[in-house]
């Protein structure tokens, strides 16, 4: 484990910005900590940096406790959100400041700052000061900046929140292509779930100051082990009583248990040839419809549950107040304590008939 | 769209009415406020001749107040500069209790009459003040000497640096310094590498309008010197001691090296003030 956090907790006043956070990093992985504003993900990004310090518990960078160790000697290169570029040196001094400090030869300064200006795109702009780039540059100017040392470790704070969405999702690819091409350990912070999702190897899921869920994105996405993570990662359905629904009756309902539907899990049917297993589906009302650019969006009534789903531009065109078939494949359900996946009952049956 | 709203409230020449009698109000209160007190001054001093003028300002008490009165404010300006720096960090870059105490004591002296400041360091350091016996002992004389001179100036004039920083150290936060410690740098490094530079104008500013007040203090300086002539008379001591003796024209002649001296600090403030600008 290159990174490790034991039982770290943090208090600002009556504010537990952490609550016994834990936490092992792989060496060479881009880590997302994702989690809803006020969650404590910055906090434990700068307690990692020692810009914070933990009130309990120990931080662990490659089998050294760095707790009493200073921010400058830990080997941690920090994107800040607002990328915190020396405004009054220019790009090559901004980038040059970690090398001067720790007393490089005049020479090695300069072919490490050469080559990060040409690694961030900015060739021929060493001379500029902050104030004359864009958003994206900027933000690679401190990305260039954070890594000039040779840091062990790279941690980013919401490194791409203050840019336009546009440039966002191009600087986001780069970042990914550019980390993985270093192989450094890296960690960034976003409330983004998309960003999360598309950039990070493993996510870590925070909330209220503690960690939810750690794991890759396709697993947090089909496997959510808390009621929390169950609804914040994608888009959802919530349902009060989920045991209404066909397919998903079950003899004792368990009070107090609720269940969240993706869009992604509902098949919605124009009639009975469209779907591989009608009996499993329930029939609904179309109630509203929203084209969405590479689908359609389709909110349908069941019962007393309006559920939204999508169907492909391919598919024959429904209409409002038309009656269609929606075949719901699985729910998450949760309660206080756990969050399960549930499939089906009837759709699986039939298929093992059909087999 | 707010901005659009009032143009078609107010119509034009109900606007243009409004803007040139502001502007005529504003210029001959500045006439009748400043320019006519500093012609009169200027022309007081020089109502005997040039010649009296000269001898007026070169007379050895003129001298020695002159000496005096700079030697005071090189003192308290670079005090108060490294007071002011010191005390706008802790404020803007640490979270302590009583913070906004601290902020609220630095406006003290603004709040405060000169004439009570000069009175606080008499009852402090004079006769019968808990600090008599050991300032007899050591035979330093703080009131009515140089000492209390520099203390009540000091006093009077120590917000200026601070209140001039502490706002731009607000605004620009902490990142840079944080971004700076995050590479290694030492506590020192940062400082001159960071934060100097980029508090530099505001810096200036703070000092060009702390050193024009230490040398036109008069309440404070009036109530600790004593008047002693050639020793404790500050410039603005002297105009008065002068006017009191009905020498009106020596008098006004030693207004006018302050005079002068404030204009020049004027000039320097606006083109520091004009720097900064170009530079953001």
């Amino acid at each position: 484990m290159y990174v490790e956090l034991k039982n770290i907790s943090k208090k600002f006043g009556d504010f537990k910005a952490s609550d016994n956070v834990n936490f092992k990093i792989e060496q060479g992985k881009l880590i997302g900590l994702l989690g809803p504003s006020g969650s404590g993900k910055t906090t434990i990004l700068r307690m990692i940096a020692g810009l914070e310090t933990p009130d309990e518990g120990d931080i662990i960078i490659n089998g050294v406790k760095v707790n009493d160790i200073e921010p400058g000697k830990r080997g941690i290169g920090f994107v800040f959100q607002n990328y915190a570029l020396f405004r009054h040196m220019t790009v090559y001094d901004n980038i040059a400041f970690g090398l001067v400090v720790q007393k490089a030869k005049k020479e090695d300064i300069h072919k490490k700052v050469t080559e990060l200006i040409e690694l961030i795109g900015l060739k021929g702009l060493g001379k500029r000061y902050p104030s004359q780039l864009s958003g994206g540059q900027r933000q690679r100017v401190a990305f260039a900046r954070a890594l000039a040392p040779n840091p062990q470790l790279l941690l980013l704070d919401e490194p791409f929140a203050a840019i336009d969405a546009k440039v966002r999702k191009e600087l986001r690819r780069w970042l990914k292509e550019t980390i993985a091409k270093l192989g450094i350990t890296s960690i960034f912070v976003t409330h983004d779930q998309e960003e999360a999702v598309e950039v990070a190897d493993e996510i870590i899921i925070t909330n209220k100051g503690q960690i939810e869920q750690k794991g890759s994105p396709i697993e947090i996405y089909k496997n959510p082990k808390t009621p929390f993570v169950a609804q914040f990662i994608g888009e959802s359905n919530l349902i009060d009583d989920y045991t209404k629904l066909k397919g998903f009756e079950v003899d004792e309902k368990k009070k107090e248990t609720k269940a969240i539907l993706r869009p992604e899990f509902i098949e919605i049917a124009k009639n009975s040839k469209e779907i591989l297993t009608p009996l499993a589906a329930e029939k609904g009302i179309v109630k509203d419809i929203a084209f969405r650019g590479n689908n359609i969006q389709i909110d349908v009534q069941i019962g007393d549950e309006v559920l939204n789903g999508y169907r492909s531009l391919e598919q024959e065109p429904l209409k409002i107040g038309e009656e269609v078939l929606v075949l719901i494949h699985k729910v998450y359900t949760f309660n206080d304590k756990k969050a399960e996946v549930l499939e089906n009952k009837i759709k699986t049956q039939e298929i093992s008939v059909y087999i | 769209m707010k901005y659009k709203l009032g143009k078609t409230l107010i119509n034009k020449s109900e606007n243009k009415f409004i803007k040139y009698g502001l502007i005529i109000i504003s210029v001959l209160f500045l006439i009748l406020m400043l320019i006519i007190p500093l012609i009169s001054i200027i022309s007081e001093a020089l109502s005997k001749g040039f010649n009296a003028y000269v001898k007026a300002i070169s007379e050895g008490y003129t001298i020695k107040a002159m000496n005096l009165t700079f030697i005071t404010t090189i003192i308290v300006t670079v005090m108060n500069t490294l007071f002011g720096v010191c005390v706008a960090w802790t404020i803007t870059k640490y979270k302590f209790k009583g913070k906004n105490l601290l902020g609220a004591l630095i406006d003290l002296p603004f709040a405060i009459s000169p004439v009570i400041a000069g009175l606080i360091f008499v009852l402090t350091f004079g006769r019968g003040s808990m600090f008599e016996g050991i300032l007899k002992q050591t035979d330093i004389r703080v009131v009515f000497a140089i000492p209390g001179i520099i203390l009540a100036t000091l006093f009077v004039t120590f917000p200026f640096v601070a209140r001039e920083i502490i706002p731009l150290m607000n605004a620009q936060g902490t990142d840079e310094e944080e971004a700076a410690a995050m590479m290694g740098a030492s506590g020192f490094r940062i400082f001159r590498k960071i934060t100097l530079p980029n508090i530099k104008w505001g810096l200036i500013y703070g000092v060009v309008l702390c050193s024009a007040r230490a040398m036109g203090e008069f309440g404070a300086v009036s109530v600790v010197s004593g008047h002693i002539r050639g020793k404790t008379n500050t410039l603005p001591l002297h105009v008065e001691i002068l006017y009191n003796e009905y020498q009106f024209s020596a008098a006004f002649a030693v207004a006018s090296i302050l005079v002068i001296i404030a204009i020049i600090i004027l000039i320097i403030r606006n083109i520091v003030e004009w720097k900064s600008k170009k530079e953001v």
